[in-house]
C-alpha cells in the first residue's frame, strides 16, 4: 500500500547536520583534556538532551565543566557551520525528486532553523512552506508521538497511512508510538542497532527510498 | 564594532509574562507586589541577584525550589502566550547582518530560557553560537563582567562595543565596561529618566537602530 503522507525528520535525515556537531563537541572536549575521538563522541553523546550530555562529560572528565561550557560548545558548533556549507544528505534530493504525493517535515529544531537549513541545501522547493512542523507546536517533543500526530492531522492523513523517515532513536520511537510505519536511515552518523531495536525498517541509501515506498 | 544585545525586552517581549509569573510566585510566598512593582524592582537582574532583594523584603529565605518552580511556570507562559519578538527587531537584525557588523547576545537569563524565547520568536538561527549568559560569569549585571566576557569571546575591544539595553542595571553594566549604551525605551514600563541618568542614549523605535549605529546613509 502506498503512503498517504511521508513525514521527514530534518536534521540528519534531510540535511547532514550531525558531522558539524560531532566535530565541534569533540574539539571542545579535547581542549578540556578528554581524548575522545569523533566516534566516541557520537556513541556517548549524539541525540541526547543537553543536561544528560553534560552529566556524561562530567563523569568522563571527573570534574565539573566550566560555567561557560554551553556558550563554548555553541560557539564551536557555529564556527564549524561557518567553515563549510551545510549539505543535503547524500541522495536525498534525487529521492525527493522521484517521490510523488503529500510530504511534510517534522523536526525537533526551531522553525526558523529548519527553514534556513532547507533553503541553504536547496531542498526548500520539495516542501510546501506551510508543511513544516516543529516540536514547539506540540506539548511533548519526540520520543512522544505528538508532533507526528499533529503533522498527520493537519495534513488530513490517518496515522496508519503515514510513513516516517527518521535517523534518530527518539524519532523512531515517536513514529512507532504514533502508529506509523518508520523507515530508519542508517547513514554513517547513526546507531543502526538502536534504530532497529526501536522498530524501524533500516535502509542506508536515500536513493533507495522511492523503491521502498513503491 | 560589536553590537551586544540584551535579550529580555530588547530582542523578545518577555518582561510582562516573566514578571507576571514572578509576582504570582511572590504572592504564594506572602509578598503582595503588583506586576509593575516587580518590574520596577527586579527587571534586568539575574534570578540569582533578585533573590536577596526579595528575601530582604520578606524577612526570610525563599524555599530552595523557588527558582526551579518559577522557571517551570515562566517557560509555560512563554509557550502559551506565545512570547513575541520586539517590534522591528527582525528588520534591525537583518540590516546589521547585511552590513557585516558582528553582533551577539548577553543576557541575565539562562541559556535554556534564551533557547526557548529566541526559538519561539524565530530569532534563534540568526544568533545561535553568539549567545552569552550571566551564568557564565561570577557577577551578573550591573557588574560589567558579562559584557566584557562577551566582548572577549567575540574578539572586540570594549570601547568598540555598543550595548543595546532596556534596564538600568544593564546600562550601568555597559557603562562600567567602558561601552556605549543605547537604551531602548519603546516599552511603556521603561524608566526613561533612570536609563538616561545612568548614561544611556534613549531611542524608542527598533526600526531606527541601524541608522543609530551609522549603518544607513540618509539620502
Amino acid at each position: 500500500m502506498s503512503a498517504a503522507l511521508l513525514i521527514f525528520d530534518c536534521d540528519g535525515t534531510l540535511v547532514d547536520t550531525e558531522p558539524f556537531y560531532n566535530i565541534a563537541w569533540t574539539a571542545v572536549l579535547n581542549r578540556m583534556g578528554l581524548p575522545w575521538t569523533v566516534e566516541d563522541e557520537r556513541r556517548h553523546l549524539m541525540g541526547r538532551p543537553w543536561a544528560d550530555a553534560v552529566a556524561i562529560v562530567e563523569r568522563a572528565l571527573g570534574r565539573k565543566v566550566p560555567a561557560d561550557f554551553e556558550s563554548i560548545v555553541w560557539t564551536e558548533v557555529q564556527a564549524e557551520f561557518a567553515k563549510r556549507p551545510l549539505q543535503a544528505v547524500d541522495g536525498v534530493a534525487e529521492a525527493l525528486g522521484a517521490l510523488r504525493g503529500p510530504r511534510c517535515v517534522a523536526s525537533s529544531n526551531w522553525e526558523d532553523k529548519v527553514r534556513e537549513s532547507l533553503a541553504t541545501t536547496g531542498l526548500g522547493g520539495f516542501f510546501d512552506p506551510a508543511h513544516i512542523f516543529v516540536a514547539a507546536m506540540v506539548k511533548r517533543g519526540k520520543p512522544a508521538p505528538d508532533l507526528f500526530l499533529h503533522a498527520a492531522a493537519t495534513m488530513g492523513a490517518a496515522p496508519m497511512e503515514c510513513v516516517v523517515i527518521e535517523d534518530s532513536v527518539p524519532g523512531v520511537q515517536a513514529g512507532v508510538a504514533a502508529g506509523m510505519r518508520v523507515l530508519g536511515y542508517a547513514g554513517p552518523f547513526t546507531d543502526p542497532e538502536g534504530l532497529a531495536a526501536a522498530g524501524a525498517e533500516l535502509f542506508d541509501d536515500m536513493r533507495r527510498l522511492p523503491a521502498l515506498l513503491a | 564594532m560589536l553590537v551586544i544585545f540584551d535579550c529580555d525586552g530588547v530582542l523578545v517581549d518577555s518582561e510582562p509574562l516573566a514578571n507576571r509569573c514572578f509576582a504570582d510566585a511572590l504572592r504564594r510566598e506572602g509578598l503582595d507586589w503588583t506586576v509593575e512593582e516587580t518590574m520596577r524592582r527586579l527587571m534586568g537582574r539575574s534570578l540569582k541577584a533578585c533573590l536577596p532583594i526579595v528575601e530582604a523584603e520578606l524577612g526570610r529565605a525563599l524555599p530552595d525550589d523557588f527558582i526551579d518552580r518559577l522557571n517551570v511556570d515562566t517557560f509555560a507562559a512563554f509557550r502559551a502566550a506565545p512570547v513575541r519578538a520586539v517590534v522591528g527587531i527582525g528588520a534591525a537584525l537583518d540590516a546589521i547582518a547585511a552590513a557585516g557588523v558582528p553582533h551577539c547576545v548577553a543576557s541575565s537569563g539562562g541559556h535554556d530560557k534564551m533557547r526557548l524565547t529566541l526559538g519561539l520568536t524565530g530569532l534563534w538561527s540568526r544568533l545561535e553560537g553568539r549567545i552569552f549568559s550571566a551564568s557564565e560569569v561570577a557577577r551578573g549585571k550591573p557588574a560589567p563582567d558579562l559584557f566584557l566576557h562577551a566582548a572577549r569571546r567575540m574578539g572586540a575591544a570594549p570601547d568598540a562595543c555598543i550595548v543595546i539595553e532596556d534596564s538600568a542595571p544593564g546600562i550601568v553594566a555597559a557603562r562600567a565596561a567602558g561601552m556605549r549604551a543605547l537604551a531602548y525605551v519603546g516599552a511603556p514600563w521603561t524608566d526613561r529618566a533612570a536609563l538616561q541618568a545612568e548614561g544611556g542614549e534613549l531611542f524608542d523605535d527598533m526600526r531606527a537602530l541601524p541608522q543609530l549605529l551609522g549603518l544607513v546613509v540618509q539620502a
